[in-house]
């Protein structure tokens, strides 16, 4: 409110002018800090201040998620999800498709298509050795399909192959032949040196990276990739996803939140580049009791959707380029002789030979007789344990075809219709798109697995927890630290802590600002750094930092990633809480 | 003769609510308030031009023109020594929860400190004019006057410098006054005043006592409860980390109140005054200024939305109300050397229960926290009212020099519960001497020497230990003055 120019304001004023001593509040600007000269010394203060909060909820959304670095969200993994439901939906979806949809796909998706609905009613055996059985069948006035059901043992409207089974078999093969199905990155530990963690079988890695972009890499990750990433001339394997879009798990108010029970500030320590103060993030090494796993709700998740969604969804299952026979040989056993069986598990070949197999193995060894009008027997069919399958015909109605094992039977038939329709061998590479593919999902159990994998490895959560309390400032070689006081008092006091590769300071993307270059980490009596003070005694449960206990008088010396040695003198304490050190180039 | 109004608590309040700025808990001074009014033998029934302030009926009396116009000089010892009865933890942690690890109990923060002391001077003066428009009949007055102003100074570094460190108040009227002389037994007046005030203080914010401070870490996404707040223990204040530098600068008030009064001469030696003097809503705009330069608020938290500019600097308001009061004088006319007189004021300090302190900048803003860009405070004062009695005796030593004696007492209004260094408030004898010289028939001069001191206050029930201690304090005011009649 502007002051009314009269007589009062002037003395008022001029009252002020003579009384008015009051010092406005100001903030020196700060020091610019610079690299010490040889001899040059310098006093630098520190404080260890400790926050301690306890239950702290740190709630992330899906936008929160998504800001985190790429590195972070890559490396976060949260769980192996098992892509047994998703294959069982998209196949039953393939398979339940009207034949006016059905048209729509490639004469290979078609016809594979009509090989998961196959039936011994439908079964076109035409060009296949089968074919002659048919025609004995013909002969005694007996339908086919009743001949061909009787084999497996199941009606004659029953899918030759069950859904489950094939389902059950791309997992296995298709799936978890691929390179990334089968080991995922994680932490290098004793345990895991080169850092690689197996993968659960028939499941995908899923990390946080995800879950924030609803699976946008999925093509990216489970396209063609080489079996060996380090051999130029290894095995490509095809992979079974050329394209995934809109793909939906998380909703949009989705929310993750962790209770944290940590000392919320970061460590003061010294850049002996420029004897400046930096921070030092202090959640890494808190990780041991950063979450109280006792506390059911210690992580929560709200917003995971109760089915992803995909809505348009292409995969694909490659042929082998030429038409590899059944085997016609009970040897060698248990499989026989086709080389089929030595195809990669990710062909559509071997893809069939499995499920057949198993098919056949559900068969419980038994014979069928067919007879002739006149009750004579006309032929008959018999599979044993071994699922070895033959005919033997009585009468003077035609020749059986040769034995084989019931899946070289079944890989012929599958094989020759897969090339309906005019289909080159070679040319019959599936790849079939669907749309609107919905995945049950059971978000209660995918966070329980989570939160037990979370439980085991505590760190992988914690390196997020760095990030959203990314405090670090500046790049300091070392820290001031005063353990808890719950510790007994000969262990109460003031420690200096050298920096490890762990402390170093992240950037955006979540990568190390430098490289950790110290030759003579720690704390040393001489200026030679021959005589190393500091050790890895275990305080608060860190055991990676090279650590000493000071006090007032102490004299140490240490050398900085550049190579440039210090002498460091602790000078007087100013408080409780805070250390002075004396710094020299030397 | 009423001199003096119960300056004092007024200026108390004055300096704690500005000095509260951004938490409770921190008061401000008072005591230096001895401004002169007037001259020593002016009060509620003494027939001057001064009576602008005291009466202003007695205007209706005045036979002639009169210009009264002075100045003088306040001068003030204000010691305290504080006594830590609480617990504390040791400054440079930040334990935010009580029951305290007695790891952190501070054992040395205990019993007396070192004495602090303020010795403040400031300046006054005033400037009184009256005429009768209509002779024994209307006269009209005007005056510009402090009636409030106060001067601290404590170090920086004391233990008080939660409470206060420095304070620069002033508090002006321009008053304008009509007095209706009815008869010779009674005159009415009024008067209508525009008062201006100007603040200026500093002092330790102690974030321990801040309300906004305690829910934001309370609340979401921090969540951690804690003791912070206005009702925080002495366990949880006092922190290094959170007692920040601030300073309230150019702060001025544009108000405007009344006084209305009556003056009886039952006899033509006794004289009765009333005076009832409105109260007056105080609004001081300045701007504030606050050191948050620690890791801890710049830094540290930023990922949780905790984060300040290093200084953060605004608009800062305080308001809070001068009180009313009500005065009676009486004075008696012995003989041709001797008058007595005195008056007895009740003052209404219940009104005053809390100060409100708005701060208001972009910078205060902490988003995260539910912290806004205003911040309203109030700090809790919970005075009571109170009693201020004087007594004169006047002695015409020749005829043309008069003489004057005074002697007066002032209860407190601060409880122990809210006092601190900002209002050394206690039981306060005054004393006072003053001549008057007729040069000549038209001018007279005025020579007036007061002092007033509070007998040494011990407190020991200050709620949170925050003002518990030894309160002196001892004011001196000299001033002169030039009367000329016309």
């Amino acid at each position: 409110m502007p002051a009314p120019r009269i007589v009062p304001v002037a003395l008022t004023l001029a009252l002020a002018a003579l009384g008015g001593c009051v010092d406005e509040v100001t903030v020196p600007a700060p020091e610019v800090p610079g690299e010490l000269a040889p001899g040059q010394t310098r006093t630098i203060e520190l404080r260890f201040l400790r926050f301690d909060v306890d239950g702290f909820q740190q709630v992330m959304t899906i936008d929160d998620v998504r800001a985190l670095p790429k590195k972070t969200l890559d490396e976060l993994w949260l769980l192996d999800f098992h892509l047994g439901e998703t294959l069982d939906t998209v196949l039953a979806q393939l398979r339940d498709m009207s034949p006016s949809e059905a048209d729509g796909l490639p004469q290979a998706a078609r016809n594979m298509r009509n090989l998961l609905n196959m039936t011994p009613d439908n079964a076109s055996l035409v060009g296949t050795k089968l074919e002659e059985a048919v025609s004995l069948a013909g002969t005694v006035g007996i339908p086919p399909a009743k001949v061909l059901a009787a084999i497996p043992q199941i009606m004659v409207t029953d899918n030759l192959v069950p859904p489950d089974i094939v389902s059950e078999v791309v997992l296995e093969l298709l799936v978890g032949s691929h390179p990334v199905t089968q080991f995922r990155k994680g932490p290098v530990t004793d345990e895991h040196p080169d850092g690689l963690y197996p993968v659960a079988p028939g499941s995908i890695p899923m990390t946080l990276a995800d879950l924030a972009t609803n699976f946008a890499s999925l093509a990216d990750r489970f396209g063609p990739t080489p079996l060996d990433p380090n051999d130029p001339m290894s095995p490509v394997h095809p992979g079974f996803i050329d394209d995934a879009y809109g793909i939906s798990i998380v909703e949009e108010d989705f929310k993750m939140s962790v209770k944290v029970s940590v000392n919320a500030l970061p460590f003061k320590g010294v850049d002996l580049g420029d004897l400046s103060v930096a921070s030092v993030n202090s959640i890494a090494s808190q990780v041991d009791t950063l979450f109280d796993f006792n506390d059911p709700e210690w992580m929560t998740v709200e917003g995971l959707a109760d089915e992803m969604v995909i809505q348009e969804l292409t995969m694909s299952i490659h042929e082998n380029d030429k038409f590899v026979l059944g085997g016609d040989a009970r040897d060698p056993k248990p499989n026989g002789n086709s080389e089929i069986w030595d195809l990669p598990p990710w062909e559509f070949e071997r893809l069939i030979m499995e499920s057949a197999a198993r098919r056949t193995a559900l068969i419980a060894p038994h014979c069928d007789e067919y007879k002739l009008a006149t009750d004579t027997l006309a032929f008959e069919a018999c599979i044993d344990a071994e699922g070895w399958t033959e005919l033997t015909t009585f009468a003077d109605i035609g020749d059986p075809p040769p034995p084989a094992y019931f899946w070289d039977i079944l890989v012929e038939v599958a094989q020759v219709r897969l090339h309906d329709g005019g289909l080159a061998e070679g040319d019959a590479d599936v790849q079939f798109t669907l749309t609107d593919v919905r995945i049950p999902i059971d978000p209660d159990a995918l966070l329980e697995q989570i939160k037990e994998n979370f439980q085991r490895d505590p760190s992988a959560l914690a390196s997020v927890a760095e990030r959203v309390n990314d405090a670090a400032e500046g790049d300091a070689d070392f820290f001031y630290y005063q353990p808890e006081r719950s510790n007994s008092p000969n262990l109460q006091g003031d420690y200096l802590y050298f920096v490890t590769e762990a402390d170093i300071r992240k950037d955006a993307e979540a990568l190390p600002v430098r490289e950790y270059t110290y030759a003579r980490p720690g704390f040393f009596a001489d200026p030679d750094l021959s005589d190393k003070v500091s050790n890895l005694q275990v305080i608060d449960g860190d055991e990676t930092h090279e650590k000493i206990k000071v006090v007032t008088g102490d004299v140490l010396y240490m050398e900085d990633d550049a190579g440039r040695r210090f002498k460091l003198s602790v000078g007087e304490k100013p408080s409780p809480s805070r250390i002075s050190l004396e710094i020299t180039r030397i | 003769m009423q001199r003096i109004l119960r300056l004092s608590l007024p200026l108390a309040a004055t300096l704690a609510g500005a000095s509260t700025l951004l938490a409770p808990g921190s008061a401000q001074a008072s005591g230096l308030d001895a401004p002169l009014v007037g001259t020593g033998f002016s009060g509620p029934v003494s027939r001057d031009a001064a009576a602008i302030w005291f009466n202003p009926a007695q205007l209706g009396y005045l036979k002639k023109g009169e210009l009264l116009m002075g100045a003088g000089l306040i001068i003030g010892d204000i010691r305290y020594t504080r006594n830590y009865t609480g617990t504390y933890q040791t400054p440079d942690s930040f334990q935010f929860k009580t029951p305290l690890d007695p790891a952190y109990i501070d054992a040395t923060k205990s019993g007396m400190q070192e004495q602090v002391k303020a010795n403040p001077i400031a300046p006054t003066g005033n400037i009184f004019f009256a005429y009768p428009v209509i002779k024994d009949r209307l006269v009209l007055g005007a005056g510009f006057y402090v009636p409030y102003a106060a001067a601290l100074n404590f170090p920086k570094d004391g233990p008080q410098r939660l409470q206060v460190q420095q304070a620069f108040i002033v508090s002006s009227n321009l008053t304008g006054s009509v007095a209706l002389r009815i008869n010779d037994y009674v005159a009415l007046g009024a008067g209508a005043s525009y008062v201006m005030g100007f603040a200026e203080l500093s002092k330790l914010q102690d974030f321990a006592g801040v309300q906004e401070f305690g829910q934001g870490l309370a609340n979401p996404p921090i969540n951690q409860a804690n003791d912070f707040g206005p009702n925080a223990p002495s366990e949880v204040r006092e922190l290094d980390v959170l007692s920040r530098p601030i300073s309230l600068k150019r702060a001025v008030s544009h108000s405007a109140t009344f006084n209305v009064g009556v003056a009886i001469n039952p006899t033509k030696k006794m004289n009765i005054g009333l005076n009832y003097q409105h109260s007056t809503n105080m609004h001081y705009h300045g701007r504030f200024a606050i050191d948050m330069n620690d890791s801890f608020f710049t830094h540290d938290l930023a990922s949780q939305g905790v984060q300040f500019k290093p200084l953060v600097t605004g608009d800062a308001l305080l308001t809070f109300k001068l009180p009313k009061r009500l005065t009676a004088g009486f004075g008696y006319d012995i003989n041709e050397f001797f008058r007595v007189d005195g008056f007895f004021s009740y003052i209404f300090y219940s009104d005053i229960q809390n100060f409100a302190v708005t701060t208001k900048s972009p910078d205060l803003a902490q988003p995260a926290l539910g912290i806004g860009d205003t911040l309203t405070v109030n700090l809790p004062r919970m005075w009571k009212n109170t009693v201020w009695v004087e007594g004169n005796l006047r002695y015409w030593a020749t005829k043309r020099m008069r003489l004057s004696g005074t002697l007066g007492y002032q209860s407190p209004a601060s409880p122990d519960s809210t006092i601190d260094t900002a209002s050394p408030d206690g039981h306060r004898l005054i004393g006072g001497v003053g001549g008057l010289l007729q040069v000549s028939e038209r001018v007279g001069l005025v020579a007036d020497a007061r002092m007033q001191g509070i007998l040494p206050r011990t407190v020991t029930g200050s709620d949170y230990d925050l003002g518990n201690g030894t309160y002196k304090l001892f004011i001196a005011a000299i001033a002169g003055h030039l009367k000329i009649n016309f």
